[in-house]
Order: C-alpha cells, then structure tokens, then sequence
C-alpha cells in the first residue's frame, strides 16, 4: 500500500526533512519517492531509519556515486533536482553523516547556494522586459508571481548563508 | 600555467588521510578503513565527503583511476600526487622538529602522556 503526503520544506530545512522522514518510517512508512511537494510512502514494518539528503548537480558517473554510498551502508532512495535522499540503519552505516569534515560540509551548502543564486538571476532577467512592454494597470498582476519568487530566493539565500557561517563555527574535524 | 607542488599545500586533514591510503589501489570503502585504522579511529569519512575529496583530487591528478569496474572505482596515487604527499610530509615534520624544543621547555604534561 502506497501513501502520498503532502508537505512543504524549503529549500534551508533539510535537516527537518530528514528528521520527518525518519518518524515516518518509524510509523511504517518508508520514503519511496519525491514530486514536487509530494511524498510516495510504502507501508511496511516499523524500521529505524537514518535518512540524509546530499546536493550534487554534476558527477561524472552517478553509478560510482551511488556505489560509494551503498559501499557505506547507505541505500540510495532517490533524487529530485539535486537533491539525493538516502537512508541507513546507525548500527549499519560507517558514518552517522554523509560529511565528515568541515569543508566538505560547507561545499555543500555552498553548490544549494550557487544553484540558488542562479535560479535568482534567471527570474530577474526574464521579468525585467514585461516591465517595460506590459500596460502598467495589469503590470501588478504580471509581476506578483515573480516578486513572491524572488522574496524566497532571497530568503533562501539568506538562510543558507546563515548556515555555512553556523558550519563554519562548529566544531569539527 | 603549470601548478607546482607547493601550490596544493596544506592539504586538510582528510585530504592528506586519502593521498597515503592510497599508496596502493583503493577503491571506496577500502579507503574510508584504511583511513580509519590509519589514524587509530580519529578520521572515520563520511561519503559525501570522500566522493567530493576523490572527485576534486582526480581532477587536479593526484590521484588515477585504476583497473575498477563501472561502478566500484579503485584510485592510486599518481606520481604528482606521491610528490604532494612527501611535500606535506616534509612540511609537517619541518614544523614539528622546529617547534619541539620550545614546546618541551612549555613543561606541559600532556607532552609524556601522548609518549613522546
């Protein structure tokens, strides 16, 4: 039996997305599938499952990326535009984290950060020409959507600065 | 231009954990033990980690591809990356030798804990 949840995570929450996922499969629901704000779970036993997401938009073969993972006790669940969901039993995977040092940490908080701030200047440039050939009384209307989006990318960058600064004050190797 | 050995110092922590694991060919979790018995448990990698640390290190030919399938890719040092590994080596010592003698007049007692 298959369920779909809907559920909203933004772009600076996945450590809570982890966590939600994780209590999921507690309850028997395991993590099969991401579309767009939706989540296909499949019902089956209670497990405790560690789940962890990675961002990585190039690789020059995602078998031997995957093959790393799994060599790590990691099983690779899926991905969707960049983001790779895997999962692991603690007493199974070599390492509770997908990074274990600092730099490498912040490399990938640093590759979301670059996508981000691409999608940001491919908005802005699409929307400036309607600025000038729309009529101002439905310029408004027009121009909504992207102000909305252009608030969240900025939000998200902000945030996702936020936390490199936060990496880069802990502690680690 | 050409980079010079010297231009990929310091190497991190994990960085110069993975050159001398790969003395011989490795492939993945062969790496993240030997790395880890390396350095008496200190270093466990994690696979983000590595796959970022193997990829960057291919790319700047420290390290090469060896005899592995599709999937499971075995690295060796390159002669560049042997070059690096020593580099660091020296530069490391370098720093302990002319250090030691202050630190021991430091009088600290963790210096005869950790024997040396």
């Amino acid at each position: 039996m298959n369920k779909r949840v809907f559920k909203l995570f933004f772009v600076w929450q996945d450590e809570s997305e982890e966590q939600w996922l994780s209590s999921m499969a507690e309850k028997g629901w395991i993590f099969k599938k991401y579309m767009l704000f939706y989540y296909i779970f499949e019902k089956k036993s209670p497990a405790n499952y560690l789940y962890k997401l990675d961002y990585r938009t190039n690789y020059s073969n995602f078998k031997s990326y995957q093959a790393l993972f799994e060599e790590a006790g990691w099983k690779y669940v899926t991905s969707y535009l960049g983001w790779h969901y895997f999962r692991g039993k603690k007493a199974e995977v070599f390492t509770e984290e997908l990074y274990s040092d600092q730099d490498s940490l912040i490399g990938k908080y640093r590759r979301v950060l670059q996508t981000l701030l691409t999608v940001l200047l491919a908005i802005l440039v699409l929307n400036i020409p309607p600025l000038f050939y729309v009529p101002k009384h439905i310029q408004w209307y027009l121009l909504l959507l992207p102000v909305l989006s252009i608030i969240l990318f900025v939000l998200a960058i902000i945030l996702i600065q936020k936390k490199i600064k936060r990496v880069s004050e802990t502690k680690m190797l | 231009m050409q980079k010079r050995v010297e231009d990929y110092l310091p190497l991190t922590h994990t960085t110069f954990y993975i050159l001398l694991a790969l003395v011989t060919p490795l492939h993945g979790y062969g790496i993240m033990q030997k790395v880890e018995e390396m350095s008496d448990g200190e270093v466990r990698l994690g696979p983000g980690t590595l796959y970022g640390a193997l990829s960057k290190l291919e790319k700047q030919q420290l390290i090469e591809k060896v005899n592995g399938g599709e999937r499971r890719k075995n690295y060796v040092l390159t002669v560049l990356g042997k070059k690096v590994v020593k580099r660091e080596y020296n530069r490391l010592k370098r720093l302990v030798v002319n250090s030691n003698a202050i630190i021991r007049n430091l009088g600290d007692g963790e210096f005869e804990q950790k024997g040396f």
